[in-house]
């Protein structure tokens, strides 16, 4: 069968190519820059593609039926990175307490996922401390109410009801600082005292605390600043590797004059001794003076 | 129905996944409005032109939207290099984020000097540094993966060169020397190896991309492969050595290669 450049490439990708196929494709990337150019920058847009999909609780198991009919060929073998990422898709699933609701997760509930499924738990003194801030409501406020929702998310997931209470109740307290009318306080009032009912998160709350806040993208920093504090001190490589953590890191959707370069840092370059592990104190030191910073 | 008509539903039916998929290409290389459109254009005629060719060579060997995705990789690549010649961003610049590939553009692909690139993000607005902070990402960008475009017509490439940017052109020269003799070295370490290792050091190192990236896409399993690249590493690093190419001047001009 002569198959196009494209689709030996593609097939590489979905690892449904022979072993023998397979040796002569990476001998030609091995020698051709054009080819590598090509194949790389596929291979990169396509991880982007998957990450965002299964955040979006979106697992695309196989081709739509019609491209079968279409091409006239219907035979479909599910390739060994599907399979995988369709059980990790699954697992991720269960653990997001039936968040996929109308197709799409909460921010929170997008960036806990980014995190390593194993060992997923708050760290002892990962909370804020904060102080009360009083008054109109904030960007400090903003930022800390991501942090928390991270922290009531992965409480939730772990199981660990002694935080679970904790952070709704400092959820209720920031909220009502903010707007006291908020139906949404009592719900997280309630949580603060006897924890999650029925063992279950509701995947609306979160987006109604999210959506009273003034400042989205505030929210949306603080989950991701406090979801990579966590993944800092669980030492969870694959949280920085994520498309939004790269884009954070680089600067993009950081507040002027709000870098990130000392964390960056911390973190490995391929040029650098023995492929070495992120500084992980260095990264959550950064990562906790600039979340302290921008909360209070 | 036809089998154009088959084609042309299924096309229509990818659309929305061939939009997304062209965007995060132009995006990866922070085209601006005007030239993700003219891509955006170019690339959906390519898909119709000889009555949906690119669909129709497709046998079912891997999935569509794969198939789908390298076909706009390498068109993208294509509609890259005949636009601008081999020009693009570095993996250093795309690293530091929009404000370096901004300026990298102006100054490498569209050839305005420093200065005028500097003067011009700002006064457009596309930036918030000051001239001191642009002028310190313009010098930590490796000098030796500043393609030379091929001119597109008149512009600013009548501009004459100020006395600085001469001195800068020829550092730019040496490195662009030292550079290719890594490179000479480089091929032939590859030479050497497995074919799959040499996959994973070309990609890791010469395309910047991540360890992640290359596991999923090779279909390897990730943790071992940081050891693997560690070795890796060591080996090139130590007949880079032996070449007189100190680690220094390898870190230097590799710095783009970082994620």
């Amino acid at each position: 069968m002569n198959l196009s450049r494209d689709e030996r490439l593609a097939a590489l990708l979905d690892g449904t190519c022979s072993e023998a196929e397979r040796e002569e494709l990476l001998a030609e990337l091995a020698v051709d820059d054009d080819e590598l150019e090509v194949f790389a920058a596929a291979a990169a847009a396509l991880s982007l593609h998957e990450r965002e999909e299964v955040a979006a609780g979106v697992v695309p198991l196989h081709t739509p039926p019609s491209v079968q009919r279409a091409v006239g060929r219907p035979r479909w073998r599910p390739p060994r990175r599907w399979v995988s990422l369709a059980a990790a898709a699954g697992i991720a699933a269960v653990l997001m307490f039936g968040i996929l609701r109308r197709g799409e997760a909460s921010g929170v509930a997008q960036t806990v996922a980014m995190l390593s499924d194993s060992n997923l738990s708050l760290p002892a003194g990962i909370a804020l401390a904060r102080e009360p801030v009083r008054g109109s409501p904030s960007d400090g406020e903003s930022v800390s109410l991501g942090a928390l929702l991270v922290d009531l998310e992965v409480a939730a997931r772990a199981k660990d009801q002694a935080q679970e209470q904790r952070a709704a109740a400092e959820i209720a307290a920031l909220l009502r600082r903010t707007n006291p009318s908020l139906e949404v306080i009592a719900q997280y009032e309630s949580i603060g005292t006897a924890g999650i009912p029925r063992d279950r998160l509701d995947p609306e709350l979160a987006e109604r605390a999210e959506q009273a806040a003034r400042q989205p993208n505030k929210v949306h920093l603080g989950e991701w600043l406090q979801a990579a504090r966590i993944a800092a001190s669980h030492h969870d490589r694959g949280f920085f590797e994520a498309g939004e953590s790269q884009d954070r890191l680089n600067g993009k959707g950081m507040p002027p004059g709000v870098s990130l370069r000392r964390a960056r840092a911390a973190m490995p370059a391929p040029g650098e001794d023995g492929q070495r592990e992120p500084d992980w104190a260095t990264l959550q030191h950064e990562l906790t003076s600039l979340l302290n910073g921008l909360s209070h | 129905m036809s089998q154009s008509q088959d084609y042309e539903a299924l096309l229509v039916q990818h659309l929305p996944f061939i939009e997304r998929m062209a965007a995060t290409f132009c995006q990866r290389d922070r085209l601006d409005p005007d030239e993700t459109d003219d891509f955006m254009s170019w690339a959906r005629e390519r898909l119709i032109e000889d009555d949906y060719a690119v669909l129709r060579k497709f046998r079912g060997e891997s999935l569509l939207t794969t198939y789908l995705t390298v076909v706009l990789s390498r068109m993208f690549r294509d509609h890259r290099v005949a636009r601008w010649g081999r020009w693009r961003p570095s993996a250093e610049a795309r690293r530091q984020g929009d404000d370096a590939v901004a300026l990298e553009r102006l100054v490498y692909r569209d050839r305005y000097t420093v200065a005028q690139a500097v003067e011009l993000l700002r006064s457009r607005g596309e930036t918030l540094l000051s001239e001191r902070e642009l002028y310190a990402i313009f010098d930590s960008l490796p000098a030796g993966t500043r393609g030379r475009p091929t001119p597109a017509g008149e512009g600013p490439l009548a501009t004459a060169a100020s006395i600085e940017e001469t001195d800068r052109e020829l550092l730019d020269s040496e490195s662009d020397t030292q550079r290719s003799q890594v490179l000479k070295v480089l091929e032939r370490v590859v030479a050497g190896l497995p074919a799959e290792d040499g996959t994973i050091v070309r990609m890791r190192f010469l395309e910047g991309t991540s360890v992640a990236d290359i596991a999923r896409s090779l279909n390897l399993e990730q943790k071992p492969l940081y050891r693997r690249i560690e070795r890796l590493l060591l080996r090139l690093r130590s007949e880079l050595e032996a070449e007189g190419i100190s680690r220094q001047d390898f870190l230097e001009l590799f710095a783009e290669s970082e994620n």
